[in-house]
């Protein structure tokens, strides 16, 4: 069994592999199209470990097999099935013993033990089968040592992930699938390069209200969305709001709408 | 419709308004709309179809020849095939793949798709298989060619 590190140290390397997330329209190679859950898991697994090895740690793998699905709100019809999966662990000093602990971007935003990684793929008889990092394939045994099929298969799901995100659906998150926090007024999609104005009305004109609009498609390397708040007071009591939204990205993103009422 | 690999990207066309021609190694030639963002998000991907000698599927109209729809094409051995009962379709274990993937019994070429994946299971014989972007519905089967001069192993 390697050496335990600590959740702090999980969480570092959690975010070196969240790190490489693939911007959905664009794909950028070499990045990981974890928002493309349909499959892919084996590359996306090895390529992160890959990474983890590369910066001093020493994973392994863990693979579930059972009739798996798994809701997800960055697939169209928010649901994932599957008949295995597979991500990399570490062993995480929990209190003085070791725990296993799951990296898997494409489901969580942290690092969770293993239990937990579990829990939520819908299958409680679902078999468990741990491995060494360098298992590719689980049930052919096979190895790919210099990450040629890695990168192969990697490509693959990039291309999947960017014609999804060009199609009717856009890219995701689907906002279907996700239930509209408090304080969010709407979701909106816009495409890349554009600027494209929305209204709000009947908000009471004694209300002190604030805007921000937040991208909702993960991108990182630059600035995505900017906006304007233009106010209308369309009657005694009561005032519009027209927010103007620019991509600076050539990207189409998804993002919300929020406000927050001061006073 | 044809499934075939990208060979080529030429300049756009002129007298027939704004177009990039596309010529696939099975000598078919479409179009795609530069004015479209998602035309040009499908340049993208055809190129690099092109560059790692990976096949596409498209769907071309006739009449215009522009591009309709674009699918990718996997390399997989059939696992196995799994009779649903009372469900509209039956589910393909594929490897590599961790997707449950379904072929539809209303699709009209669903005896000939069934046949091709049947055969393949059989005789351990990898199929190019193309799925719908929005679901693992299995669109087309197709015997997979020879790897020669291919870069995936």
């Amino acid at each position: 069994m390697p050496p335990s590190v600590t959740l702090q140290r999980a969480r570092q390397l959690f975010d070196l592999c969240n790190a490489r997330i693939c911007c959905p329209c664009s794909t950028p190679s070499p990045c990981i199209p974890f928002l493309y859950p349909d499959n892919g898991c084996w590359a996306r697994a090895h390529e992160m470990c890959r990474l983890m090895i590369a910066d001093g740690a020493q994973p392994e793998k863990v693979w579930i097999q059972g009739n798996l699905n798994v809701n997800s709100h960055n697939k169209p019809d928010c649901l994932v099935q599957w008949g295995w999966h597979v991500a990399p662990t570490l062993q995480v000093d929990i209190n003085g013993s070791p725990q296993t602990y799951v990296i898997d971007p494409s489901l969580f935003n942290a690092p969770v033990s293993q239990a937990t990684w579990k829990s939520i793929q819908g299958d409680p008889g679902a078999s468990l089968t741990p491995s060494s990092a360098d298992i590719f394939y689980l049930w052919w045994g096979t190895t790919d040592p210099t990450y040629s099929q890695t990168n192969a298969d990697l490509a693959t799901y990039r291309n999947m992930l960017k014609l999804r995100s060009a199609g009717s659906d856009g890219p995701p998150p689907y906002t279907n699938c996700m239930v509209k926090p408090g304080g969010t007024q709407w979701f909106g999609l816009i495409e890349g390069n554009q600027t494209q104005l929305w209204f709000t009305w009947g908000w009471p004109a004694s209300w002190h209200v604030v805007w921000n609009i937040m991208p909702l498609t993960p991108c990182p390397g630059g600035s995505q969305l900017t906006w304007d708040v233009a106010v209308e007071r369309a009657s005694s009591t009561h005032a519009t709001y027209w927010i103007t939204v620019k991509n600076l990205s050539a990207d189409r993103i998804r993002f919300a709408g929020r406000y927050n009422i001061l006073s | 419709m044809a499934r075939t690999r990208p060979r080529a990207r030429t300049a756009r066309g002129k007298a027939e308004g704004p177009a990039i021609r596309v010529r696939f190694a099975s000598g078919a030639d479409a179009r795609l709309n530069p004015e479209s963002p998602r035309d040009m998000v499908w340049a993208e991907v055809l190129e690099s179809l092109r560059d790692s000698r990976q096949p596409a599927y498209v769907e071309i109209d006739p009449q215009t020849r522009y591009i309709t729809s674009l699918l990718l094409p996997q390399r997989f051995t059939v696992a196995a095939i799994r009779e649903m009962p009372r469900a509209d379709d039956v589910e393909v274990e594929l490897e590599i793949s961790h997707a449950r993937h379904h072929l539809r019994r209303a699709h009209p070429r669903f005896d000939e798709m069934y046949t091709l994946l049947d055969r393949a299971r059989r005789e351990k014989t990898p199929v190019l298989v193309t799925e719908s972007l929005d679901s693992s519905a299995i669109v087309d089967v197709r015997p997979a060619p020879s790897l020669t001069g291919r870069r995936r192993t």
